[in-house]
């Protein structure tokens, strides 16, 4: 595929220079691997000790090699650039050096490429990007992108002599046919369109710096080499990225925040295979969704995270750069280049999350930003050119392949559309030929250095590139260094030649130089060692001639001496003088002898006392030997129980011991690593669980203030159903309607009505029945009790709605803290009990309250017979109830509208016989009245227990109402009508006379108020709060509510004027009472004052009154009985007499 | 009848009385909704329903009043029977006992309600529960007790909606018969309470 691509590319004039290339190439990588190498061993002491696959550590290592190579590189720019500026004009001129010393030019190449080849693939990448006609952001400096290279090596060429600027010249001029071939290339893409993405995608070409087609074999070299490279120092695009981008600076356009746009190459892993997969990801901030592509310049996205409900973590067991974004639909699992990379696309996810739900919270994010920049892990930097939207420029260094998918061909079509859209408005597309074609120049100006030695070209790795190392080392041997006269004109020859070059051979020539002077300095080198020893030799018979020199001339002059003497006196003078000079020097000899010879015995001696030393010495040597060993034994020993202290038997493990303490050491590193990789991850977590509960608490605060919301609108509905509904009801009552309007209203209640199970219910969530049993809108026999029951309901849950949030709980949390620690029996009677339950019981504490309370007034009752319920129970069982017919009997119909009573079969039912039983026994004055089986049926709803509602009923009828209340008569029930009338005339004067025009008697209805304590008159939401307020002050507050009943309603009492319609008004109008807390208001704040005393002498006064007339009545009864005993038997007598009263 | 026509409907007070469990409010509900439902409670005091009908040419409307039909709730009737126009005595069919206790029922309402002629005082006997197998009172015997205090029986099911219209028209028919009576007796009387109050309010408010 590559070969078809490139097979027309213009630049296949280079295509002869290709093995050359190839060649450099792989010299260039093996100069790297021994820099690097040199440079891992060399600047990180003991890295390779510590290296262990897979670990952070490695990374980390790595990006800090990176480091200060990259640091130096901006630093250099405005020089480089400018000596590049003049190198590139004045490289003519300089062409003869002053001092050109050959050997150095070889050496310093040397130096010099693997430094400017660490660069490659950086490089590579960006002039890439030249032939890529979407990034427009490259191409605008070429000239940047060249002079990056030629800087790089210009940079470690400052302090080198002019050669080596000559040699940076080189390189140059690769350069500049390197940006020759990238233009090829782009004309090429701009003639192939459905090419451009193979070159783009093609790594192989774009490491080597050139695109020619290659042949196979180049082809498997090129493909070899970044694997070599990564095996080396694997992520290798970050360090020349960086470089790069510090030179591109001001960097991309998205960075004018100061905080680059986030987006990047990540690693996703999908599909059935779970593959990785490299995708573009660009993170969109109004929609808060991480998009990714399939490569950076797809319109259309593969797909999208979503963030704001996303957790992100990172599993420490995979590999390195792993981490996963949870949504609730699925979880992404992507992988960063390295940890670091993965850390900061985590932070700024976390922050982007952060900064999304500040937005849509509240317009300012500004304030709140400070607040993600908790301290949990340092905020990294972005690492510059692996995100933001430089990183599209990333090399991917995969195979061509991986990108040409044939899942997405609509996104290559959209692509390709989009591109030409782009292109057709001459907007990006234009600006690529109007940047590159300043490049072009300096090749032409090349080209004219070339023109004379074109030929040349032909055969470029011909014979020329041979001969010049053979001047060269002719001129080494036979010229001393010294003397370099003939260098000038010889290196002048050779760069000519080297000038005459097209730049494309250049190289090949300087390889063929590198290899014939390696080659010469090891000939120079074995015939510097003979001249060497030939010196040698030489030197050592010069001083032998010296001395014999000496020893003849002293024999010369003492025969001179000799001869000199005239006379043979003169000559025996002088014999004699010799003579005795002889004889003396022999008794010297002979003193000096025996001097020698003392000397000797001293020296045997002091030699026996070395001698002796020594013994001592190799003694104690030996001494000091063992006890080093046994010293290094008890280290070995003390180590091993350090490192061990598990094992108690160290002296046999010590050998052990010394064998795998590197292993341990080894181990012990690899778990340090591990800490830290876990501390890492640990910090992280922390910050996301920080961040999560944040967010989690700002959601929640949003959740209760949209409940709040919802419970206002909801309520408001509810008010507009109950008015709409009432309307209706008016509107049902107009006789003057039309037949046709009629029937409209009656169909849109009928309506009403179907829907009342739907949208009620549904509101309720779902409930037919409250927490007590009883139903929530109550079951009326008239459609237009269903109406009115509707709208009772309806105005009941808008206000129950309205009032929730603003009382209930700060309700409970009183009532909470009033029944914190306090014991059953502590419930003392205070104000402080007395607002609160006046205020209702929370449902949560009304068994407990209730039980208190009834206890509370049990208690002496309770105390005397602890068995008391389960002994009457049993008597109930054993004995025969004369009230048990009249139980059984009601007991079906008690509480028929609550759940838990509805049933026949219903275990309430029989709990609530026992209980009736027992209490009739309990109290046979009482027995059974009819009655009592609702006041004990509503215990039982909220006591839970047979026993408790049976002492609730002991309470309510014999400590909290009156006597007599239930007794033959219900004399005391009476009593309180009567009362009850005097109260009304009191405190609701209107109303009371109101009632006395029409003749209503009051009682008929309010009697069973007060037998039953409300049972089943009132909904269970007033009923409740009703009862708790009534077992702990008692019969004042049915007092006070049957007088409120009356006054919540009594504008519409008063409206009414016929007898039957007041009845029938009262007689479900408790059911229409929705407002539960205006009408505790009114009971207990209207109807003040309401003194006890009052209560107490009324109720006085008309029992007595009432038991006159009760009396009366019994008298009547008497003479009825014998008045019609009498009037039989008259009666009888007219029979017989043939009547006549009928007239 | 003028002053009928000025008054409105004419309201008819129809007692129910009886033993607890006989069906009392179930004959009412019955007779007023046309439901019956196993789920009636106890009534506990006074209950009541109303229903306007066309008896002879005259609208009325029947305020029939439901008691509680143990013996403690006896004494609470005279307010209730007080103005009565007719009381209807109801029992079960299936228990004598409910049969037996009606004359203590009728001697209590006489003496309660303290009519104006006791004698003539209409009384609608309804044997309630003829839809149950084990009858324990007789048509006959019923029909002879009756006789006996000048009353009418009648027998059905309010369950099974059985013969429920009849006894309550029957009611109303007796009932008007006995409102006329009265009112004629007392029309001057009767004019003062009514009008009275009703002229002063209109006054007040326009």
């Amino acid at each position: 595929m590559n070969g078809s691509g490139s097979a027309g590319n213009p630049s296949a004039a280079s295509s002869c220079s290709l093995p050359a290339h190839a060649n450099e190439g792989t010299l260039k990588t093996e100069f790297q691997k021994k820099d690097l190498q040199s440079r891992e061993s060399g600047s990180v002491p003991g890295s390779q000790k510590n290296q262990r696959p897979g670990g952070t550590k490695q990374a980390k290592e790595k990006t800090d090699r990176r480091d200060p190579h990259t640091e130096k590189n901006p630093e250099n720019t405005p020089e480089t650039n400018r000596r590049n500026a003049e190198d590139s004009t004045s490289s003519k001129d300089e062409s003869k050096p002053d001092r050109p010393q050959a050997e150095n030019l070889f050496p310093d190449q040397t130096k010099l490429d693997p430094l400017s080849k660490s660069t490659d693939s950086g490089l590579g990448a960006d002039q890439r990007n030249l032939g890529d006609p979407v990034r427009p952001k490259h191409e605008q400096e070429p000239g940047d992108s060249q002079d990056c290279q030629n800087h790089k090596d210009l940079c470690h060429a400052d302090q080198k002599t002019k050669d080596e600027k000559r040699n940076s010249f080189i390189t140059f001029l690769t350069a500049e046919k390197d940006v020759q071939n990238k233009l090829h290339i782009s004309e090429s893409i701009e003639e192939k369109k459905p090419e451009r993405l193979q070159h783009f995608q093609d790594p192989p070409h774009l490491n080597t710096h050139k695109s020619p087609p290659p042949s196979p074999a180049d082809q498997k070299r090129h493909l070899d080499l970044p694997a070599k490279r990564s095996a080396l120092a694997p992520p290798a695009p970050p360090l020349t990225i960086e470089a790069f981008c510090d030179q591109m600076q001001p960097g991309p356009a998205g960075s004018s925040s100061g905080e680059p746009k986030l987006c990047g190459f990540l690693m996703k892993q999908g599909g059935p295979l779970r593959a990785w997969k490299q995708r573009w990801f660009t993170y969109e901030e109004k929609k808060n969704q991480l998009f990714y592509y399939r490569t950076p310049n797809d319109v259309m996205p593969l797909g999208w995270v979503e963030l704001s409900g996303a957790t992100f973590t990172y599993p420490l067991k995979s590999e390195p750069g792993t981490f996963q974004i949870k949504t609730p639909e699925r979880t992404f699992i992507l992988k960063a280049v390295t940890q670091e990379l993965m850390l900061y696309w985590l932070q700024q996810l976390q922050v982007k999350r952060w900064q999304h739900r500040m937005m849509s919270m509240c317009s300012d994010p500004t304030n709140n930003n400070n607040n993600t920049a908790d301290d949990f892990l340092p905020v990294l930097k972005s690492p510059i050119g692996l995100v933001g939207e430089g990183a599209a420029s990333v090399p991917m260094t995969r195979i061509p392949l991986a990108n040409v998918s044939l899942k997405h061909p609509l996104i290559e079509i959209q692509n390709s559309v989009h591109c030409l859209r782009k292109r057709s408005s001459q907007d990006w597309s234009q600006s690529v030929f109007h940047v590159e074609a300043p490049p072009r120049i300096p090749p032409n100006t090349a080209d004219t250095v070339s023109t004379p030695t074109s030929p040349n070209l032909s055969t470029p790795s011909g014979s020329p590139s041979p001969s010049p190392p053979l001047p060269l080392l002719n001129a080494a041997d036979q010229a001393p260094p010294a003397d370099g006269r003939e260098s000038p004109s010889l290196f002048e020859s050779c760069s000519r030649r080297v000038k005459a070059r097209s730049a494309s051979t250049l190289p090949v020539r300087r390889r063929d130089m590198a290899s014939q002077s390696s080659d010469r300095i090891g000939r120079l080198q074995q015939e510097k060692e003979m001249l060497m020893e030939e010196v040698k030799a030489q030197k050592e018979l010069v001083w032998i001639l010296h001395k014999a020199l000496e020893a003849s001339q002293l024999e010369k002059r003492t025969c001179a001496e000799f001869l000199a003497e005239e006379g043979e006196q003169e000559r025996l003078e002088l014999l004699r003088h010799r003579e005795r000079q002889a004889a003396d020097l022999r008794g010297r000899l002979d003193e000096a002898k025996m001097e020698v010879e003392a000397v000797k015995k001293s020296l045997a001696e002091k030699a026996m006392q070395v001698a002796e030393l020594q013994q001592n010495n190799t003694m104690l040597m030996e001494k000091n030997n063992a006890k080093q060993e046994v010293i290094i034994k008890l280290s070995d020993q003390v180590t091993a129980c350090l490192s061990d202290p598990r094992r108690p038997n160290s002296s046999s493990a010590g050998r052990i011991n010394s064998q795998t303490l590197k292993q341990l050491r080894q181990e012990n590193n690899n778990l340090k690593d591990d800490i830290e990789a876990y501390k890492t991850q640990n910090k992280f977590l922390n910050s996301e669980i920080y961040q999560l509960t944040k967010l989690w608490r700002k959601s929640s605060e949003q959740e209760k203030t949209l409940m709040v919301k919802c419970a206002f609108l909801e309520a408001t509905n509810c008010q507009v159903e109950s008015r709409y509904l009432g309307v209706l009801r008016r509107l049902q009552e107009i006789k003057s309607l039309h037949p046709a309007q009629r029937e409209a209203v009656q169909k849109m209640i009928e309506d009403a009505l179907k829907g009342e199970l739907k949208s009620v219910t549904k509101l309720s969530v779902d409930r037919d029945h409250d927490e007590y049993g009883f139903k929530i809108i109550p079951d009326y026999e008239v459609e237009d009790m269903k109406l009115l029951a509707k709208i009772q309901a309806l105005e009941i849950r808008s206000h129950n709605l309205l009032h929730q949030e603003g009382l209930e709980h700060p309700l409970l949390s009183r009532w909470a803290q009033y029944l914190a620690g306090r014991s059953d029996d502590d419930f003392i009677i205070s104000p402080e009990l007395k607002i609160l339950v006046r205020e209702g019981v929370p449902r949560e504490y009304r068994q407990r309250v209730w039980r208190c309370l009834v206890r509370a007034r049990t208690l002496t009752s309770q105390e005397r017979h602890p068995q008391r319920y389960q002994q009457l129970c049993e008597k109930s069982r054993t004995a025969p109830n004369p009230a048990s017919r009249q139980i059984q009997l009601d007991l079906h119909r008690t509480l028929t509208t609550n759940q838990h009573f509805s049933s026949p079969s219903s275990p309430a039912l029989q709990q609530l016989r026992r209980i009736l039983l027992a209490f009739s026994w309990h109290n046979p004055a009482i027995g059974y009245c009819q009655g009592l089986n609702r006041l004990a049926a509503l215990a039982l709803l909220v006591l839970q227990s047979e026993e408790d509602a049976f002492w609730c009923l002991v309470a309510v009828v014999e400590a909290i109402m009156p006597q007599d209340y239930y007794t033959k008569n219900l004399v005391a029930s009476q009593a309180d009508q009567r009362v009850l009338k005097d109260f009304m005339a009191e405190k609701l004067p209107r109303l009371a006379s109101h009632f006395e025009d029409h003749n209503i008697d009051v009682s008929l209805i309010t009697f069973n108020w007060f037998l039953v304590v409300f049972v089943e008159s009132l909904p269970s939401d007033i009923l409740m709060p009703l009862w708790d307020a009534f077992l702990y002050e008692g019969t004042k507050v049915i007092f006070r509510y049957t007088l409120a009943l009356f006054k919540y309603k009594e504008d519409d009492i008063l409206k009414i004027h016929d007898s039957v319609e007041i009845y029938q008004y009262l007689r479900f109008f408790t059911k229409t009472v929705s407002n539960a807390r205006k009408l505790t208001s009114i009971a207990f704040n209207d109807m003040n004052p309401f003194p006890s005393r009052l209560l107490k002498n009324r109720r006085v006064l008309h029992l007595e009154r009432l038991q006159a007339e009760l009396r009366e009545l019994e008298e009547q009864q008497k003479e009825f009985i014998t008045e019609s005993v009498v009037r039989k038997d008259k009666e009888l007598d007219v029979m017989v007499s043939e009547d006549d009263e009928d007239l | 009848m003028d002053m009928s026509d000025k008054k409105g409907p004419i309201t008819l007070k129809v007692i129910l009385i009886g033993n607890s469990g006989v069906g009392k409010s179930s004959v009412m509900n019955r007779y007023v909704n046309h439901r019956f439902t196993n789920m009636y409670r106890a009534t506990v005091g006074t209950d009541f329903l109303s229903k306007t009908i066309n008896i002879d040419g005259d609208t009325v409307t029947l305020q029939i009043w439901d008691t509680a039909g143990t013996e403690r709730f006896q004494s609470l009737g005279t307010p209730l029977y007080r103005g009565a126009h007719c009381c209807m005595l109801v029992f079960d069919v299936t228990s004598k006992a409910s049969f037996s206790a009606l004359d203590g029922w009728r001697k209590e309402f006489l003496i309660q309600g303290e009519p104006k002629d006791p004698s003539d005082f209409p009384f609608i006997v309804l044997g309630n529960k003829t839809d149950l197998s084990d009858r324990e009172v007789s048509d006959k015997l019923a029909r002879q007790w009756c006789e006996e205090i000048r009353g009418e029986y009648f027998e059905g099911s309010a369950k099974e909606d059985l013969d429920v219209e009849k006894p309550f028209l029957r009611a109303a028919q007796r009932g008007l018969q006995q409102y006329k009576k009265h009112t004629l007796e007392n029309t001057g009387h009767f004019q003062i309470t009514c009008k009275q109050p009703r002229e002063t309010r209109n006054t007040c408010e326009c």
